[in-house]
């Protein structure tokens, strides 16, 4: 029995090797800067890239070779394409994170912590974490790797050594502990409702059916509790207030990750534990137990959309406007989950994507004249278009795809959300959903004028003739990248979203 | 040879205005001579198009006998369950869209001359200037409603830029407000386009998905009856064969809408207690009342008109304006004839407001800009009075009238950057007795004047006498919206005449005093060209209307039955056959 169960964790090892690489990447790269300990240059960014790129190669291998679900460890983890889409997703922003880190205008100190090896260590080891958010299917493994994912973050958050990077990470800390004290507080009801920690259907539908049999009051209570420290992740209202603070003091490169990746392994989490579940799928289950469910969600989406945009509005520092404007981001992913048909969590996974490379993009432009001009406030960057019609171009359509505007991949991905609610009114009738749907449309009006407004100031001001701004050739070629890929997945949709498709066929 | 003329309309400017960034800033001729030899080229390829253009196909509803058709697939993808997504890049033109193409390029030509003299930052404007002449291209000449929206969209962004950094004093505000009226209205555009995708296939993509045949060309007329047949009485099993479309013209064919989805004619559905076609077809006029513009979402023009640079002013109220009312006959009428039907009556009603309210801010008016801003107002009144009649005499006046103010609002604007251009003041008490001082000019306002207000002999009069005519002979619309209608005429008199009066005869008098008597020269050589060559084009259509006429009749009688067909859907019962 035992040895049974040991050659099966034996076994499932082979499906683990990207989690095995990177894991190993962790302990090499504390070893290496161990050993260059007091050098000036040291190779752990390098290293890291080379680490990210081959595990990306095992993930991508292990794509091709998947030919249905397979479960490892006793059920504790499921690799699905869907996760392993995830996991693509994560890398890709890890790697972004760090070429952004490595684009340093000038050889200053203040930015020497960016090749440090705790640094480049801690963001493997999120890495990790969010690889096994995105493939978890248990309970406690959820909140194993949650807690993997937050603890390395709230450290991240710090990295800037200075008083105000402390405060945004000590109220990170605060939060994130709270919020994973309730979720853990929610699970374990969960576990006492079920008697199991496993979410996967494998096994029978287990979780699912115990769950029917309690009164409904109960469980509401303990999937929210368990959700809340999922909407946490994602910067969902009212769990978001965390957010301004440490984006706004955090490392640009940090936060530019954090706005995606952890984001996404949420949304991975909420997809497995409300969708993969049967949760949100009456007609699935047969019976309306839990309809009270999407309704609150549906209003937690609502509100996150307002409370994003609306105060986004207000706000003069850029870090701080695009952290609302995250949350409202988030608001729109939301709803897309909740349309609860394929099309919606497709669109989300259209929407990752193309998030991930328009937020890197707006924070690599923040960070770049950020080292040039010592300002992150929206007021300084008058008449910096004129000066530098590259950036100002640059920064335009990553504002108008923000915003969700033709010819940028913001408007397809926003298209697929509204079209997965407009399906969803159409087989449900459920007036929240029209609510949601017009909300969110109309959420896209308040969403320009503010991203507008730096564009705005960019041209239609003019500023002081301070020394121009020279972004050098490494930022341009990341720009051009990442703007390409924006225009890319707009004017070739499909590519995209096939691949999203062929990970869904489970 | 003339296969790809509509692409080459579009993707000209579009490439040439990638190109001109890598001019170095310093060459500002170069510029303007790319600029204008572009628009030159596209100003020519209309006219083949014009020229080639077989009056006898109807278009409208009927794929065949669109000209110049060019069909290739874009973007197909899986949309979960939903079926299959196809979006193509499908332009082409008929009757009711020829006229514009005609008309933007010619408007696009007199703008770029009038480009001429701006002062700074020339690379952007001139790359801005083609990337609008582009998309304005684009958006006549689309099919499919997702080409048209990009196009749509994309043509705020250029606009804001144009407005918001060659404009007057308070241009910034003038630019934000534009871009949120238009954004807030093309919502309302995107919601319709999201329903309506969702709802109608493409029967020829699904024929081929379905394995009934291997490419567009193999599918005929028979087999699309058969794949229709087979949508309307379930006998397709698997939704996965079914491909949406955002084609614009399959759209149209009530037969090609999935059963059971919102937007099918026959849906019993009711939303805010009215059938869900019916919501769509008012969100869709929202979404080009706020273009045309219409009393009471008109707010943004006057701003954006008095702070426009000159070529700006022309491009807005020459071309940008009658996309609004392009957009109505192309989609909001054809896709949902049902609701122009049964709103008739509210579009007749905006429309004379709109006549009414603008005249009345002209008359009241003492910038000048503004005051021809809000007579376009009334204008376009005009066009949705003559659409609202639904009769083959107000249909032709509408188009006619969107032309002929096209033409007529150019040149009008084109009269107020002399002015301004001299003495940076366009205010009417400002000036007197400027015919004495200007005559050549004030030649060219008494021409342009006397058209706009209706006189006939111009092409003002044609339009506004037929949307009347149709008015009057409509089933749909009350007479005394006719009348009031006419009110509208003798008001346009009004303010055009009383502001002749004020502003040309008389004795000399200028509020600058000496140093704007030595300003205020005739025309230039330059300035004579746009406005003589307008001026002519006025007088030309006015009296030989047949110019206009003729190749928009039968697409016209066709696209009024078509509508008038939406008379027998009774919204219980099914309409397939």
């Amino acid at each position: 029995m035992l040895s049974d169960k040991l050659n099966q964790l034996l076994q499932s090892l082979s499906g683990f090797l990207p989690e095995v690489s990177l894991a190993a990447l962790f302990v090499v790269l504390i070893i290496v800067d161990l050993i260059f300990y007091n050098k000036e240059q040291k190779p752990t960014v390098y290293i890291a890239l080379a680490g990210l790129v081959f595990v990306g190669v095992l993930t991508y291998q292990q794509w091709n070779q998947l030919p249905s679900p397979i479960s490892l460890f006793l059920g504790m983890i499921v690799v699905d394409k869907t996760a392993i889409l995830f996991k693509g997703i994560f890398l890709v922003a890890a790697v972004l994170t760090l070429l952004l880190s490595l684009h340093n205008h000038k050889e200053s100190d203040e930015r020497s912590y960016l090749k440090s090896g705790e640094y480049v260590s801690l963001l493997v080891a999120i890495t990790l974490g969010l690889h096994l958010m995105a493939m978890a299917a248990n309970l406690l493994m959820i909140y194993l790797s949650v807690e993997l994912v937050s603890i390395s973050s709230y450290i991240l958050a710090t990295f800037k050594h200075n008083k105000k990077g402390s405060e945004g990470g000590l109220k990170y800390l605060l939060f994130g502990a709270m919020s994973s004290g309730i979720m853990l507080y929610g699970m374990s009801l969960l576990y006492g409702f079920t008697g199991t920690l496993s979410l996967s259907l494998q096994e029978g539908t287990t979780f699912i059916t115990e769950l029917l049999a309690v009164h409904s009051l109960p469980v509401l209570l303990a999937v929210f509790l368990t959700v809340g420290g999922l909407l946490f992740k994602i910067a969902a209202a009212p769990f978001h207030i965390w957010a301004p603070d440490v984006y706004e003091s955090a490392p640009t490169p940090v936060v530019a990750f954090f706005s995606v990746a952890p984001k996404a392994a949420g949304f991975a989490v909420l997809l497995r534990f409300l969708l993969s579940t049967w949760l949100l799928y009456p007609d699935q289950i047969g019976s309306e137990h839990f309809s009270p469910i999407r309704a609150i969600l549906i209003a937690i989406a609502i509100l996150t959309l307002i409370v994003g945009n609306f105060s986004a509005l207000w706000q003069k520092n850029a870090k701080r406007m695009l952290a609302y404007s995250s949350i409202a981001h988030a608001g729109f992913m939301l709803a897309g989950l909740l349309a609860v048909n394929e099309l919606g969590w497709q669109s989300v996974l259209f929407y990752l994507v193309v998030y991930l490379f328009m937020n890197f993009a707006a924070f690599l432009l923040i960070d770049a004249i950020y080292q040039q001009r010592q300002t992150e406030e929206i007021e300084d960057y008058k008449g910096l278009g004129i000066q530098n019609q590259f950036l100002g171009v640059a920064f335009l359509i990553v504002m108008i795809a923000l915003t969700g505007l033709p010819p940028t991949a913001g408007f397809t991905a926003k298209l697929f959300i509204f079209s997965a609610l407009w399906q969803d009114y159409q087989s449900t009738g459920d007036n929240l959903v029209l609510l949601l749907f017009v909300v969110g449309l109309f959420n896209v009006v308040v969403a320009l004028f503010y991203y507008l407004r730096i564009p705005y100031y960019m041209f239609f001001r003019s500023g002081k003739e301070l020394n121009t701004i020279n972004l050098g050739m490494y930022t341009v070629l990341l720009l051009v990248f990442l703007i390409v890929a924006v225009f890319l997945f707009f004017f070739k949709a499909d590519w995209l979203m096939n691949i999203i498709t062929a990970a869904s066929i489970n | 040879m003339t296969q790809y003329l509509l692409s080459l309309l579009i993707f000209i400017p579009l490439a040439a205005s990638v190109f001109i960034l890598f001019i170095p800033e310093e060459k500002t001729t170069y510029f303007k001579f790319i600029t204008l030899s572009v628009n030159l080229i596209q100003l020519l390829l209309a006219m083949v198009v014009y020229l080639h253009f077989n009056p006898a196909l109807t278009g409208v509803s009927n794929p065949d006998s669109f000209q110049f058709v060019e069909r290739t697939d874009w973007i197909s993808l899986q949309l979960g369950s939903l079926g299959k997504l196809s979006i193509d890049y499908y332009v082409g033109v008929d009757g009711l869209s020829i006229l514009l193409v005609l008309l933007s390029a010619i408007v696009l030509v007199i703008g770029a001359i009038s480009s001429w003299n701006i002062q700074t930052k020339h690379k952007g404007y001139f790359s801005l200037y083609l990337l609008l002449s582009s998309t304005i291209i684009g958006c006549f000449v689309a099919l499919d409603f997702f080409l048209f929206y990009l196009f749509f969209e994309f043509m705020l962004l250029p606009m804001y830029f144009l407005i918001g950094i060659w404009g007057g004093i308070r241009r910034e505000y003038a630019a934000i407000k534009f871009f949120l009226y238009t954004l807030v209205g093309s919502i309302f555009i995107l919601i319709v386009m999201i329903g309506l995708y969702i709802s109608v296939i493409d029967p020829v993509e699904t024929a081929i998905e379905m394995g009934l045949a291997s490419e567009r060309s193999q599918v005929t007329s028979v087999l699309v009856k058969q794949v229709q047949q087979g949508l309307a009485t379930g006998g397709i099993s698997s939704t996965n064969e079914l491909v949406h479309t955002f084609d614009v013209v399959a759209m149209m064919d009530a037969a090609n809408y999935i059963p059971g989805s919102f937007l099918h004619k026959a849906s019993d559905v009711l939303l805010f207690g009215i059938s869900p076609s019916l919501v769509a077809f008012l969100c869709i006029f929202i979404g080009f009342a706020v273009k045309l513009p219409v009393v009471p979402l008109h707010t943004w023009l006057p701003d954006a008109h008095v702070e426009a640079p000159t070529p700006i002013s022309v491009l807005l109220a020459g071309i940008l304006l009658k996309i609004g009312g392009y957009g109505f006959i192309r989609i909001a009428y054809s896709i949902f004839p049902e609701g122009a039907l049964h709103y008739a009556w509210l579009v007749a009603l905006l429309g004379v407001i709109s006549i009414v309210y603008g005249a009345c801010n002209a008359l009241a008016s003492h910038d000048l800009k503004r005051m021809i801003a809000y007579s376009s107002v009334s204008h376009m009144g005009f066009v949705l009075l003559g659409l609202a009649s639904l009769t083959a005499e107000g249909i032709s006046g509408a188009i006619f009238q969107l032309f002929s103010h096209g033409i007529l609002s150019a040149l009008l604007f084109l009269i107020v950057g002399v002015l301004y251009d001299r003495t940076h003041d366009k205010q009417i008490e400002n000036y007197r007795g400027l015919a004495s001082k200007m005559p050549v000019y004030t030649s060219v306002v008494i021409i342009a004047f006397f058209a706009s207000l209706g006189l006939p002999g111009f092409s003002g009069f044609i339009g506004e006498l037929f949307t009347l005519i149709g008015a009057f002979k409509s089933n749909y619309i009350a007479k005394w919206m006719a009348i009031i209608g006419m009110l509208g005429l003798v008001l346009g008199a009004a303010y055009f005449l009383w502001t002749l009066q004020r502003m040309f005869f008389g004795k000399f008098w200028t509020q600058g005093g000496e140093s704007w008597q030595v300003q205020l020269t005739d025309l230039d050589g330059r300035e004579k060209l746009m406005l003589v060559s307008l001026a002519i084009l006025g007088v030309v259509f006015g009296i030989f209307p047949f110019l206009l006429f003729e190749p928009m009749a039968q697409s016209v009688g066709y696209f009024v039955d078509f509508v008038q067909q939406a008379k027998d859907i009774n919204f219980d019962t099914q309409l397939v056959k």
